[in-house]
């Protein structure tokens, strides 16, 4: 207690161990509650994975709760008409009438078709529940959209290829050279932010040198040893470059690695198929001891050919990685120059600082072990990902690593949950990787590709059959099902924490995907763009406010995964405080809803499987369970029987042991190999045209190639001359997800930062254009979409770009600080199947626009600083 | 003969048009078995749903006597003789990971 204060009036002064919400990593915090008001979060010294650290999120998390906005009791539309900006007309409520009307519409759905219900939120912690739910009422349609419309597509399916886990992340504890590609791996961004910033911050002070990639210099490039500006989808071409350079001109490369853990050696016909085993189909290699021709499970990976050409019964045969080297030849520095701006000693000069950090050939001991030693690895996340071709340009950069034998060993790019206490990744078809990890097993892994079928599920997944989702259709079914063969569209639709208006692609085609769903049910604790549609809106409780277990799990997922030699742990929500108003945790609200629905059996049936519960802690679907019955058994299912609801609600959290080195590193414990030359996109575009032309529907296949090119987005080759700057989103460490840019004490954070609301623009280019620091501009399309904001002149923004920050430009939001400022940058997207990478379902967010001035700047604006 | 209680949940209890039913199978029956006479009732589609490559499909999940398949053996994963076997297919739709 402060000097001064004293203790009078005080009836209660506790601190209750929980989980923040703030963003996605759920940290474990602990929260100080005064006469049952929450003052204080902060973290828990010893408890994963933030280790008592909080960010600025995490500790402005009352601002939410206290929001004098919050929704507190169950509202019902009274206007019939739906649109941007029209008032629902909102009547109040009891719950009872709430309840029977949720109940009345859900199940005539079902009655209709289960299918045509739709669910879609962010919350991860209640991903296990919503999932069981939706299964037992019988619809597919469940989605965490937005997420997956732009950050993802090109992380996940090249992480599951590499590793057999959704998410890679560089090993910091051993990495002396980082490079990094449109991402914020290390800044308080992304998953794990406390744990990865911590071994940022140790890293950069032992040495390591930190590379990055980015159009804009972001917060993790204005911290970096070099920031390499790049026009805007481009990086696979010097991603390629940089490959170029290590295996045509230096001839550096791990040979060792690429034999033993890659297809490399795979023969590969001129069709560009496998050369296979005429007998029992697999692949064959070239025995280059005996001078044959091999099975590749009969040939020692050492004696395999990975380079060279031959003939066998009349047809050429190379090696995938000879085929994989002369593909590279044609990204030559000068020509990779030319289309990402990076000039040619630059690329040169980083492929070899590198492949010389890499050291190649080193080895090192860790728990008894012998690892290869890779201190280098290539990272890379929404800012490559969020393009036409998503996929491709995170298979590029990652095959950087692969090159330099740097995955899931010391010092590389590692896997984050592929590995655990009693699984790793394995072998399948083909000899490759495929994912052993039973907790995923729900996740939808990209090798080998899936059949390619009538798309049962909104989302259209069946046509992405080497994706790991795809969500950014889901939207699009729902405007056009016919044109896609679905039988049947949305009768209701339940959305929580997510709001798809504002972060996911046009609002306008997103309004109009929302005014085609009959009945919208929204769960929120305040107003937004998204709520504004809904016809019946609940209170939502806020985390503090709620129950849930397991939310931070560490099996399942990279932002709950242990860093190496960290501790695996599980943590949960519980309620600090009372739920203000009638709020109530929406996962309750719904095994009410399948209780009366009759469906509370399959429910517990569905979450016994999902949730992988122990036998011993299994649901009886005979039965029926509170909440906290519920929870209990999970806890005791994933931490033992003495690990139960009472140990969390005094503990918080529980470890169960540290992730081991053959955990973290299990490269070199399995045989499954990892596709540097992509055979199995052949086969899986060829099954995607063939349906897809059957059926009609205008597709394009022609990413399905095994060698990774860098093709310009539509925006680069089809904008009119005088759209001529690239419009870029960048994030921001304090707002992550659109609740943070509601918060009082972040809005305050952000009109302190020059960096958040303006749009920052390169002095020279401004110069050019006639733009000074502070003027007003208009930002235009090609498609005539137009936003206004105030030009921030730095050096620190490719010449050749605009830099938007974060999800702004709000329209909706319980904070009026902050209704209007800075630029919504999806509002400049087209949202479209053209603009979507087909392999991956990114949506394109490149995008080129004009500007022209609009006011001068005021003496106020005037003194933005750069 | 293994006798086998199946329970279905999820988009497949649309695709057989039933909750539950009791199969008998030959002894030594695995999994890949008990599917393979459930496709026989019920035709290939139901096939499609639940394999893909030779193994169960991503987004199925069977309990086996309450546990998971996938870490019992997957589709050769055994039905025990002498008790009535309950076999749960789950299918959970899409998964909810990621970003």
């Amino acid at each position: 207690m402060a000097h001064g204060q004293t203790t009078a009036g005080i009836r209660e002064d506790v601190w209750i161990p929980t989980a923040c919400d703030m963003c996605y990593n759920v940290c474990t915090v602990r929260v100080r509650r005064v006469n049952g008001v929450a003052v204080k979060i902060e973290g828990i010294p010893e408890a994963p994975p933030n280790y008592g650290k909080v960010c600025a999120k995490g500790n402005a998390g009352l601002m939410n709760l206290y929001n004098p906005n919050r929704i507190t009791r169950p509202l019902v539309r009274t206007n019939p008409q739906k649109g941007i900006g029209v008032d629902p007309k909102w009547r109040q409520i009891s719950w009872d009438e709430a309840m029977d009307l949720l109940v009345e519409k859900l199940r005539a759905a079902r009655l209709k078709d289960p299918r045509s219900l739709v669910a879609a939120t962010f919350d991860r912690c209640s991903y296990f529940v919503l999932r069981a739910f939706m299964a037992a009422f019988g619809s597919p349609n469940a989605t965490n959209t937005s997420a997956g419309f732009f950050c993802g597509n090109g992380v996940h399916p090249v992480a599951f290829t590499l590793t057999g886990s959704n998410d890679v992340h560089p090993d910091l504890k051993f990495c002396d050279y980082l490079l990094i590609f449109g991402s914020s791996h290390g800044f308080v961004a992304q998953q794990n932010a406390m744990g990865l910033a911590r071994e940022m911050a140790e890293a950069r002070t032992r040495g390591m040198k930190l590379v990055v990639v980015d159009p804009v210099c972001s917060y993790a490039a204005s911290k970096a040893d070099e920031w390499i500006p790049i026009r805007p989808g481009t990086d696979t071409a010097f991603a390629l470059s940089l490959m170029n350079v290590l295996a045509n001109e230096l001839g550096l490369y791990d040979i060792p690695y690429l034999k033993k853990y890659t297809n490399g050696t795979y023969l590969v016909r001129p069709d560009g198929h496998y050369l296979r085993d005429p007998e029992d189909g697999s692949p064959l290699v070239w025995d280059a001891r005996n001078g044959r021709a091999g099975a590749l499970d009969a040939v020692e990976p050492m004696n395999a050919a990975l380079e060279g050409s031959f003939q066998l019964e009349g047809v050429e045969a190379k090696p995938a990685f000879q085929l994989f080297k002369e593909h590279l030849r044609s990204y030559a520095p000068e020509r990779a120059s030319e289309i990402t701006t990076i000039p040619v000693e630059t690329i040169r000069r980083v492929a070899r600082e590198l492949v010389e950090a890499a050291r190649l050939g080193a080895t090192i001991r860790i728990e008894g072990h012998d690892f290869p030693l890779r201190p280098a690895a290539a990272c890379w996340y929404r800012g490559i990902s969020a393009h036409k071709h998503g996929m491709l340009n995170g298979m590029s950069v990652a095959q950087i690593n692969l090159l330099i034998g740097a995955v899931d060993v010391p010092g590389g790019l590692i896997n984050s949950a592929a590995a655990g206490p009693d699984w790793g990744p394995k072998e399948g078809p083909d000899g490759l990787l495929v994912p052993g990890n039973p907790f995923t097993n729900t996740h939808l892994a990209p090798v080998p590709p899936r059949k390619v079928k009538q798309p049962e599920s909104l989302e259209l997944v069946e046509l992405f059959p080497v994706s790991v989702y795809a969500r950014t259709m889901l939207w699009l079914g729902v405007l056009y099902p016919e044109k896609f063969g679905l039988t049947y569209g949305p009768e209701v639709f339940i959305q929580c924490r997510t709001n798809l208006m504002a972060t996911s692609g046009d609002p306008q085609v997103m309004a109009e995907a929302l005014k085609r769903v009959p009945f919208m049910v929204s769960f929120a604790d305040q107003h937004n763009e998204t709520t504004e549609f809904a016809d019946l809106l609940l209170p939502d409780s806020h985390a503090l406010e709620r129950l849930v277990p397991v939310v931070f799990n560490p099996y399942i997922h990279y932002n709950n995964a242990p860093l190496p030699g960290e501790e695996w742990c599980f943590n949960f929500q519980q309620p600090v405080v009372k739920p203000m108003g009638q709020a109530r945790y929406w996962m309750e609200v719904l095994l009410e809803a399948a209780e009366r629905l009759d469906i509370q059996p399959d429910l517990y049936t569905a979450f016994n499987a999902g949730a992988h519960l122990a036998v011993a802690h299994r649901l009886d679907p005979s039965r029926k369970y509170s909440w906290e019955e519920i929870c209990d058994r999970w806890l005791k299912s994933y931490c033992g029987e003495e690990h139960g609801l009472n140990y969390f609600r005094e503990h918080g959290y529980c470890k169960l042991g540290k992730r081991t080195a053959e955990q973290s590193y299990p490269r070199p414990f399995h045989k499954g190999r990892i596709p540097l030359y992509l055979e199995h996109f052949i086969g899986a575009g060829e099954d995607v045209k063939k349906f897809t032309e059957e059926h009609n529907i205008p597709w394009d296949t022609s990413d399905y190639i095994p060698l990774t090119e860098w093709r310009p987005c539509p925006a680069q080759t089809e904008s009119p001359a005088e759209y001529d700057l690239f419009v870029v989103n960048h994030k921001v460490p304090f707002l992550t997800l659109s609740i943070t840019s509601e918060n009082p004490w972040l809005v305050e954070l952000a009109h302190r930062n020059a960096k958040v609301f303006p749009v920052g623009m390169n002095a020279a280019t401004g110069r050019r254009k006639g733009i000074a620091q502070g003027d007003e501009i208009e930002i235009e399309t090609p498609g005539g979409k137009k936003v206004r904001a105030i030009a921030r002149l730095t050096e620190g923004v490719h010449p050749e770009c605009l830099a938007v920050s974060a999800i702004l430009g709000r329209w909706v939001t319980a904070n009026d600080s902050v209704r209007g400022k800075g630029v919504h940058f999806n509002s400049l997207l087209e949202y479209t199947v053209d603009r979507l990478d087909t392999l991956s379902a990114a949506l394109d967010a490149c995008v080129k626009v004009k500007i022209r001035k609009v006011a001068a700047s005021s003496p106020k604006k005037a003194k933005i600083a750069p | 003969m293994v006798e086998v209680k199946v329970t279905f949940v999820g988009l497949i209890q649309r695709a057989v048009g039933r909750r539950e039913e009791t199969v008998l199978l030959p002894q030594e029956t695995t999994l890949g078995g008990l599917i393979h006479e459930l496709v026989d009732r019920y035709g290939q589609g139901l096939e499609e749903r639940l394999v893909e490559n030779g193994e169960l499909a991503a987004h199925v999940t069977v309990l086996i006597n309450g546990h998971n398949a996938l870490t019992h053996g997957g589709l050769m994963a055994t039905l025990s003789s002498g008790f009535q076997n309950e076999v749960e297919i789950v299918l959970l739709g899409a998964p909810l990971m990621g970003g």
